[in-house]
């Protein structure tokens, strides 16, 4: 080898999937020292070059070689001992154990003697971990159970950072953490660096791509279209690399001015629930309503509060003057949620797109408990067609899309039922920037429509972007509101939030 | 890779043993010529002496009376049992032996479709006699047809049941006074599946009474907790083992013999062993898995031998054939006779009966049966000297006294 | 892409890149193939039974012993008619993802309070007062389920054991001391074993279980629960108000079923029927219905598996295959199902 900094190189690396082709003849090289991006839109193969390096799935054909040698792990756990590791965006731990058990998970006989496992010296190793990691909020001991799902991705950090790894892959793993949780990950991430190892850091959130990175590979329908340096960033450019033209200026909505219809779409009066005490909130036809707030602060409650999801202690949640006890009266009185949980809330994932999109509007479309297929298939193609779902067949298993397409669906559910009132829980988390775009598009498209929106987000520059209104919440309290203006700033927000 | 690997490999083999399985199976039943009499017996097990015993008879039988035969598995379950006749039969069976007495409405329609196909249907152990006479109301007209139809064939019962249920009383009382046991409890399995249990402890019970009147060392029959009207402890079919807490009440009580009328020995066994082995079990039965217990803790064993398969055997060749014998009966009630029990009460006994009788003998061979091939063969309707009265006499012959001889 | 006009063009969600669906198709036969593959292997089994069992028949045991003639078919659908009745109604509890192992049970109960109810009247008015009898103590068995399932926490399973050992009792009190195994009806059902009551009964049960399970909400929400529970709460399925009717409807079909058990033998028997519940669970697997439930089921698994087990027993009679063998062949064939169709493990870490 020529090139001393080589540590992985992948050549001609074919993946298909059935009739879908994810990698075309792929050559893919990375350097220690690097922090590379790889971005793309949903289906653009990025997360398949490093799910094949680190053994989740072999590749069709191809060659791949780590640290010179030919690499071809058959599973995670292969891949992981020989030192590339990697996080994935869907939650990986095991529940109903503690937090130690889950860091050292496969290497109990490290703590073991006579077949006991020491448990308190694998409580002691693992504190140490965490507080190598700056984490005191919680401890080895811990139950898993008790965290939240924020704080669960962390620690899946840490134990892939347990094993030292000398690539570290990190696929969509941001949004899913809390604001403390990211600045471990991107203290992580320099440092793996700054100690000539390499990183490769797999995003939809170009922001963050661009500030992180030293380089950012763009990938597009399974082919890599460019790689450029730090000095060659620039967010116009690589989103029309992503996209293959240009998006333009828009991404948010247009216009600056804060508006709402006089009706009210969905009050919540002095609702109590757990922690959440006395809350209160209109929102109004028309209006988008944003909170935004650290991932434990309540935020997530009011939305399923809102949805009856939540049983309230005392207050109560109204439409129309009638109370929303559960989330098939919910549906009933036409209020949808987005859950934040795509693949365990949202979706049925092992169940066809069609039947996805109509499971809120069955009841609406029962004629003596009959439902008539022929107007499923048209509220179905509309939906297809509106969202622009990319897939075979409306029978097509959910669980076979992309994060993307994926969310496009559950977005679709509520459309279809015809929802005046749609409560929407980190929208766009784990979608890329042209299905971003999109998103905001429809949810303005919303608003315009009339339709009541309550858009809680962990995104401050989507929350700046759409809201007519924005609270900010604070240890399950309002702590401020603030109006849509073009002088809102993120520090603004932060401040009240922290 | 590996784990697919394993799963290909493992769906092989099964496919495989599949396959050779099916082939095993069916190498036992090869075409045969028309003259060939199909048979199908009915089993509850496919295990024990009296499978292995019958089993080997008929195989050495089926050449030289020309038949072949399969045996199936049947339970209680009266709905899958009809079924499997049904199938046996679609299969070309032209006679059921069957070791499962189902309730009469079934059995009709087992009749019925026997005499659709000109099969027959006779009964091996099964005791028909107390099946029909212990039916509600609304079975009647079954048993009417039943007894009315040429296909049934009649049936052999295990054991003295019907003549003369006493005769366990009487059994059991010799064995137990020939020992110094004078202290002794009685069970039996519920009534109405036998009857006989009855007659057998009333029989019993006045043996005591005759020997206390005449004798100075009198009987004290003791009553177990939770004991029926008739002072015996119902042992039923769901018990597995009878509790412990009853075989520490019978040692409390000085109890030092339990009259078991029933074939109940098995569950009495296990908690006997272990808590009160000074205890005797004297009952009427027999079972691979109680003779290591002979004669140590179980003092008495009885069997009905697995010879008596001839009955409906020769029945069934017999009708298929068309023969019949001149005292050919009219009634399919005196068809329904009764099987003898074989009863053991030392290691001498036993020691003979192994030499006589196929289910006692190691190995049940064939060269232990009471009766052979030959002999077998002279009582089919149209060899010289056959009849109806010779084939009963033959299967009464094979008492205790005779086989121990 | 063109550039004309892009500044003043209103966004289009179509413009996004990538093979986006334009004719909306309804049926993709590679994927359906692919999803269904299990159901296809079932399907495959099936067609295979029937080719082996039309010629081995006559090659074992002689010309005369063939499988496709009048009499066979129709001790084929006589023996097929209880089994599939149960199975459709079962259909509906498994594809919720959950079990149901008291059946046996529950139709012994049911047959014998039938019985009892039309002989202690002694005609056949006394048909109808006697099905509505049992169809009340089947909805409060469905009733108890769901509940069982929703609020007690418990799996559902665990309260078809309840209710198995409850009915379990029942049957030995209502059979225990009257010294009968089984009870003979007084007035004759006949009617329901012509092989064409049979045939159209089937027929109909079949296409209502498929209406039910394809076009109803119930159906649908049924399948969603099985996949994916909470998602299935979210998009509005009432958790309970499913489980009661799925319950419910099964409870319908064991009601049929039952008076179908007792119109075959003119009697029922307390053993009659507690193999049933595990027939039942052998033959959705046989055909191809996953155990979780949700959307792969189908009402096409639980023909399929129904039709594949009775055949299986059937064939195997005719070939003369004995007693010792018939369960070692059905326990393989079982295996080789189950390892076939059970789910392949990930590559992940452990979960």
């Amino acid at each position: 080898m020529d090139d001393k900094g080589l540590i992985f190189k992948a050549s001609h690396m074919h993946k298909v999937f059935g009739p879908t082709v994810a990698l075309k003849d792929v050559d893919f090289e990375l350097h220690r020292g690097e922090i590379r991006g790889l971005i793309g839109e949903n289906g653009s193969g990025k997360s398949t070059i490093m799910s094949i390096a680190s053994g989740m799935q072999p590749a069709t054909s191809g060659e791949m070689l780590y640290k010179g040698k030919p690499w071809a792990p058959k599973t995670m756990l292969e891949a992981q001992n020989g030192g590339i590791a990697m996080i994935l965006q869907e939650s990986n731990t095991i529940h109903g154990v503690t937090v130690a058990e889950n860091l050292y998970a496969g290497r109990e006989k490290e703590f073991a003697k006579f077949g006991f496992i020491n448990m308190r010296k694998m409580y002691r190793a693992a504190d140490e971990v965490l507080k190598k990691f700056g984490i005191t909020a919680f401890k080895g001991s811990t139950k898993i159970n008790s965290l939240s799902f924020e704080t669960r991705k962390l620690i899946e950090i840490i134990r892939a950072m347990e094993k030292d790894p000398d690539i570290l892959v990190v696929d969509e793993t941001t949004t899913a953490l809390s604001f403390d949780g990211r600045e471990i990950l991107y203290g992580i991430i320099k440092k793996m660096a700054a100690d000539n190892k390499a990183v490769v850091f797999i995003s939809h959130d170009l922001d963050e791509i661009m500030d992180k990175c030293t380089h950012v590979t763009v990938l597009r329908d399974g082919e890599i279209i460019d790689t450029l340096e730090k000095k060659d960033f620039e967010k116009k450019k690589i989103s029309s690399l992503m996209v293959g033209r240009d998006i333009g200026d828009t991404y948010y909505r247009e216009d600056f001015v804060p508006s709402s219809g006089e009706e009210v779409g969905l009050e919540f009066k002095n609702v109590t629930w757990g922690p959440i005490k006395d809350f209160s909130l209109t929102v109004h036809k028309g209006e988008i309503v944003g909170i935004g707030g650290l991932s434990d602060c309540g935020m997530h409650f009011i939305g399923q509060i809102g949805f009856g999801a939540r049983k309230v202690s005392s207050g109560v949640v109204l439409r129309n003057g009638k109370r929303v006890k559960s989330p098939s009266a919910a549906i009933g009185l036409g209020i949808g949620y987005v859950s934040k949980n795509r693949d365990t809330e949202a979706l049925v994932l092992e169940g066809p797109i069609r039947e996805n999109i109509l499971l809120p509007s069955l009841s609406r479309l029962s004629k003596f408990s009959f439902i008539n297929p022929k107007t499923e298939d048209e509220i179905v193609a509309d939906e297809i067609k509106r969202y622009s779902i990319k897939a075979h067949s409306p029978k097509t298993y959910v669980s076979k899309l992309s994060g993307g397409n994926k969310q496009k669906v559950s977005f679709a559910k509520w459309t279809a039922a015809r929802c005046e009132v749609i409560i929407m829980d980190c929208p766009t988390r784990g979608v890329d920037v042209a299905v971003k775009q999109a998103m905001y598009k429809i949810i303005d498209n919303m608003k315009k429509e009339g339709k009541a929106i309550l858009l809680i987000s962990e995104e401050m520059t989507e929350l700046i972007g759409m809201s007519d209104r924005l609270l900010v919440m604070k240890d399950f309290k309002v702590a401020h509101e603030f109006t849509r203006s073009p002088d809102l700033k993120e520090t603004d927000i932060i401040e009240y939030m922290l | 890779m590996k784990t697919k690997f394993l799963k290909r490999a493992l769906c092989t083999t099964l496919a495989c043993a599949t396959v050779a399985g099916l082939g095993v199976g069916l190498t036992a039943c090869q075409p045969s010529d028309s003259e060939t009499v199909r048979i199908v017996v009915g089993v509850q097990q496919t295990t024990g002496n009296n499978y292995n015993s019958m089993c080997n008879l008929l195989d050495a039988l089926k050449d030289e009376l020309n038949f072949e035969y399969t045996t199936t598995l049947v339970d209680r379950n009266a709905d899958a049992a009809l079924s499997t006749y049904q199938n046996q039969l679609l299969g070309g069976a032209q006679g059921i032996i069957t070791m499962v007495d189902v309730d009469a409405a079934t059995t009709r329609k087992i009749i019925e479709d026997c005499e659709a196909n000109n099969a027959y249907y006779a009964g091996y152990m099964t005791d028909f006699a107390n099946t029909f006479a212990n039916t509600d109301s609304a079975q009647a007209e079954n048993v009417e047809y039943i007894l009315n139809s040429d296909a049934m064939l009649g049936a052999v019962t295990d054991g003295d049941i019907v003549r003369d249920g006493g005769t366990r009383g009487e059994f059991l009382f010799d064995a137990v006074v020939k020992t110094d046991a004078r202290v002794v409890t009685l069970c039996r399995a519920p009534l109405y599946a036998y009857p006989v249990a009855a007659t057998a402890i009333d029989r019993f019970k006045e043996l005591v009474e005759e020997y206390n009147a005449a004798n100075e060392d009198d009987f004290t029959i003791v009553e177990s907790v939770g004991a029926a009207d008739d002072g015996a402890l119902e042992v039923g079919f769901s018990m597995q083992n009878v509790p412990d807490a009853t075989v520490q009440d019978w040692k409390a009580k000085g109890v030092e013999a339990v009259i078991a009328v029933n074939s109940l020995g098995k569950k009495i066994l296990t908690n006997v062993q272990t808590s009160a082995p000074e205890i005797g079990i004297y009952q009427i039965g027999w079972d691979d898995n109680i003779i290591s217990a002979f004669p140590q803790y179980i003092k008495t064993l009885c069997q009905t031998p697995a010879e008596t398969i001839i009955y409906p055997l020769i029945r069934v060749l017999n009708a298929v054939r068309g023969n019949s014998y001149a005292d050919e009966p009219a009634d399919v009630e005196d068809t329904l006779i009764s099987g003898q029990y074989i009863y053991i009460t030392s290691e001498e006994e036993l020691e003979k009966a192994r030499t006589s009788c196929m289910n006692f003998a190691e190995g049940n061979p064939v060269s232990a049966s009471l009766i052979s091939v030959e002999e077998i063969k002279s009582l089919l309707a149209g060899e010289e000297g056959a009849s109806f009265k010779k084939l009963v006499d033959t299967i009464s012959s094979w008492t205790s006294e005779n086989v121990l001889k | 892409m063109s550039n004309e006009n892009s500044q003043n063009k209103k966004f289009d969600l179509k413009e996004l890149p990538g093979k986006a669906m334009h004719k909306i198709k309804t049926f993709n036969w590679k994927e359906w193939a692919k999803d269904n593959i299990f159901t296809l292997v079932a399907m495959g089994g099936f067609v295979l039974l029937l080719i082996v069992f039309s010629f081995l028949p006559q090659v074992m045991r002689g010309p005369n012993v063939t499988f496709w003639r009048a009499a066979v078919l129709q001790r084929y659908i006589e023996q097929v008619t209880v089994y599939l009745i149960l199975a459709l109604g079962a259909c509906f509890v498994y594809l919720m993802g959950s079990m149901d192992i008291s059946v046996g049970y529950q139709v012994a109960v049911f047959a014998t309070i039938f019985i009892a109810i039309v002989n202690a009247i002694g005609t056949a008015g006394a048909i109808p007062l006697a099905l509505i009898v049992i169809v009340v103590l089947g909805l409060v068995c469905a009733v108890f389920n769901a509940f069982v399932g929703a609020y007690v926490k418990l799996p559902t399973v665990m309260s078809s054991v309840i209710l198995m050992q409850l009915f379990s009792g029942l049957t030995t009190y209502l059979y225990g001391d009257s010294g009968y195994s089984a009870r003979a009806i007084v007035v004759s059902l006949n009617i329901l074993n012509e092989t064409w009551v049979r045939v159209i009964v089937l027929v109909a049960l079949i296409a209502i279980a498929y209406y039910l399970t394809n076009y109803t909400v119930v159906g649908k929400r049924a399948k969603a629960i099985g996949s994916n529970k909470l998602a299935a709460q979210q998009a509005g399925a009432d958790l309970l108000k499913t489980r009661v009717l799925c319950y419910g409807i099964f409870a319908l079909f064991l009601c049929v079923a039952s008076v179908f058990a007792i119109a075959r033998k003119d009697s029922f028997g307390e053993a009659d029927s507690v193999s049933y519940q595990m027939d039942i669970m052998i033959m959705l697997l046989m055909g191809g219905m996953p155990l979780s439930g949700g959307y792969k089921g189908r009402v096409l698994n639980t023909v399929v598996g129904t039709l594949t087990y009775v055949v299986l027993n059937l064939g195997l009679s005719l070939c003369g295959v004995s007693a010792e063998y018939v369960f070692f062949v059905r326990a393989l064939i079982f295996v080789i199902i189950v390892c076939l169709t059970c789910r392949k493990p990930g590559l992940l870490l452990p979960r």
